[in-house]
This record gives C-alpha cells, sequence and structure tokens, in this order.
C-alpha cells in the first residue's frame, strides 16, 4: 500500500461506518495513520508482509480466528513484531477470555459499543508504548 | 435573541442546497446511521443533519427531534452556517444569539450546541451535523475531531447523492 509506515497502526473492526470515524479522527489528531479492515483474515494476510507499530483487534465473530492470530504475532510467525502492542474490542469478556487475554499481552480490552473516543486514546497509549 | 444573518453568497449558497435535490426527500439510512452514531458517542439526545433553507432549516435526519423543520430565524445552525470552523455553545443563557430563543424557553430546551457546517466543494455552507443537549457541556479536541470526521462523511454522502442524482 502506497505511503504505509511502520508506525501505522492496524484496525480490525467489521463496521466500515466505525473504522472510517476512527481513521479519520486520527488524521486528524494527528495520531499514527490507522489502516482498517474488515476481517481476521485480512489482518492476517497484512501481518503476514507488513510491519505496524500497534494493532487492534475485535474479537467478535472470529473470537477463535482473532486468538490465533495473536498468538502467530506473539510467536513471532509474522512479519509484524512480536511484541508490538495489541488492544481487542469485543461485546463482553468471560473469565476463559480475560484467561487469554492476559497470556497474549493484550494491553487493553475495550467492551463494545465502545466510545470512538476510547479507541482514539487507545491508538495514543499503543502509539506511545 | 439574534436572528442569524444572512451570509455574503446566500443567493449561490440556496441555489447549491437546491441542486442537491435532497429537500423534502424522506429520511435515508445512510444519513440516519450518521445521526444516531453522533447521538451515541456524544450521549446527546438530539442530532440532527440540518439543511438551511430560504426561510427554515429542515431535517434530512433527526435524532430526538419530532419537528422536520423549524423556522430559519430561531435556528441554531443558521448561525453555525456563518463560519466554517464547527461553532460550539457550551452553555445558551452565556451567549445573547440564543437568550429567549424559542428552541432554548420550550422544546427540546436546548442548552447546548455544536454545528459543523457542511461546506460543499463550491464553498457553500449548506447546513450542519449538529448536537443539542440539554445541559450545558463543552468538547475538547477529540470530540472536536470526532465531530469533523462524522461531518465529512455526512457531506461525502450529500456529494455522492448530487453526483448521482439526475439532471434536472
Amino acid at each position: 500500500m502506497s505511503g504505509r509506515s511502520p508506525q501505522d497502526i492496524l484496525l480490525v473492526e467489521p463496521s466500515s461506518l466505525t473504522g472510517s470515524i476512527i481513521v479519520a479522527t486520527a488524521r486528524q489528531l494527528n495520531l499514527p495513520v490507522v489502516r482498517q479492515v474488515n476481517s481476521v483474515r485480512m489482518a492476517q494476510q497484512r501481518l503476514s508482509h507488513e510491519s505496524y507499530a500497534g494493532v487492534i483487534v475485535s474479537l467478535d465473530e472470529q473470537e477463535q480466528e482473532a486468538v490465533a492470530l495473536l498468538e502467530q504475532v506473539r510467536n513471532d510467525a509474522l512479519a509484524v513484531s512480536a511484541d508490538v502492542p495489541v488492544a481487542v474490542t469485543t461485546t463482553q469478556v468471560d473469565a476463559s477470555t480475560a484467561v487469554k487475554m492476559k497470556a497474549l499481552q493484550v494491553r487493553r480490552v475495550l467492551i463494545k459499543p465502545f466510545k470512538v473516543r476510547d479507541v482514539i486514546a487507545t491508538i495514543a497509549l499503543l502509539k506511545d508504548r | 435573541m439574534q436572528e442569524p444573518p444572512r451570509p455574503a453568497n446566500e443567493p449561490d449558497r440556496l441555489q447549491a442546497l437546491r441542486q442537491l435535490l435532497i429537500l423534502d426527500t424522506p429520511p435515508e439510512e445512510r444519513f440516519d446511521r450518521l445521526t444516531a452514531f453522533a447521538a451515541q458517542e456524544f450521549d446527546v439526545p438530539t442530532a440532527l443533519l440540518s439543511l438551511i433553507d430560504d426561510d427554515r432549516q429542515w431535517f434530512k435526519s433527526r435524532v430526538g427531534m419530532e419537528q422536520c423543520e423549524t423556522a430559519r430565524g430561531i435556528s441554531f445552525c443558521g448561525h453555525a452556517i456563518l463560519q466554517d470552523d464547527i461553532m460550539v455553545v457550551p452553555d445558551v443563557n452565556q451567549d445573547e444569539r440564543f437568550i429567549g430563543n424559542p428552541l432554548v424557553t420550550g422544546e427540546p430546551h436546548i442548552q447546548f450546541y455544536a454545528g459543523a457546517p457542511l461546506k460543499l466543494p463550491g464553498g457553500q455552507n449548506v447546513g450542519t451535523l449538529c448536537l443539542i443537549d440539554n445541559k450545558p457541556r463543552t468538547l475538547d479536541d477529540i470530540d472536536l475531531a470526532i465531530l469533523g470526521s462524522l461531518r465529512d462523511l455526512a457531506l461525502e454522502e450529500l456529494v455522492r447523492r448530487e453526483q448521482g442524482a439526475p439532471t434536472p
């Protein structure tokens, strides 16, 4: 992708509207460029070839795939750094998911419906780590 | 209360608005989802996509407002289109333009207003995406950026509609 930088943030968000607002708001605030994809599969393709400064993944509808993707990241199986800061969004967190997220060193869990401003704060957090 | 003055480019602005062929058309999901998103994101009871016609403001999309239009003379958005930046009125009781305004003294009892102008590529501010609350509040830089992003998406839809409309 043209103009891509390793400082970009990869956002996996199935809602195009929510993703568009996050991307545009980050741009207005001069935060790192946010690249949105709609699915875990598309994220995997990106992360196989490109490095990012942070990753935000939606767990909804594809939790197993999302967890598998994060395991690949932490196992250094992709192009992205194994210690890349990660946050997730999800509609609910049960004990099992919480344990998984902790093991995967997820820095923040945003519960849906989240506010865009919370995602923006998370992007700023990932940028600074 | 002060009625909003007319912008210097008013004839051109009205012509551009009418060329959108959107006034008095039915609600559309692509606009409604933006006002719904705005109301939820900002926790406000009312969010509107308001278009400023000659003597009225007409709402293409509305959350929390029963009326589909009000007189332009009492509109907040009529003031907001006079500038390109987002107009924020944190507390209407501190702004003489709105003291005694029927939209403040009666329904929807506006106490806070923020309107992001919808500026067409030709430079005409035809309306706003606006937030209304019945208590005073403020917006920080992140809020303003989010509202600006929502406005940009609304504008994109407006222009797309214009480009896709049949030639009159």
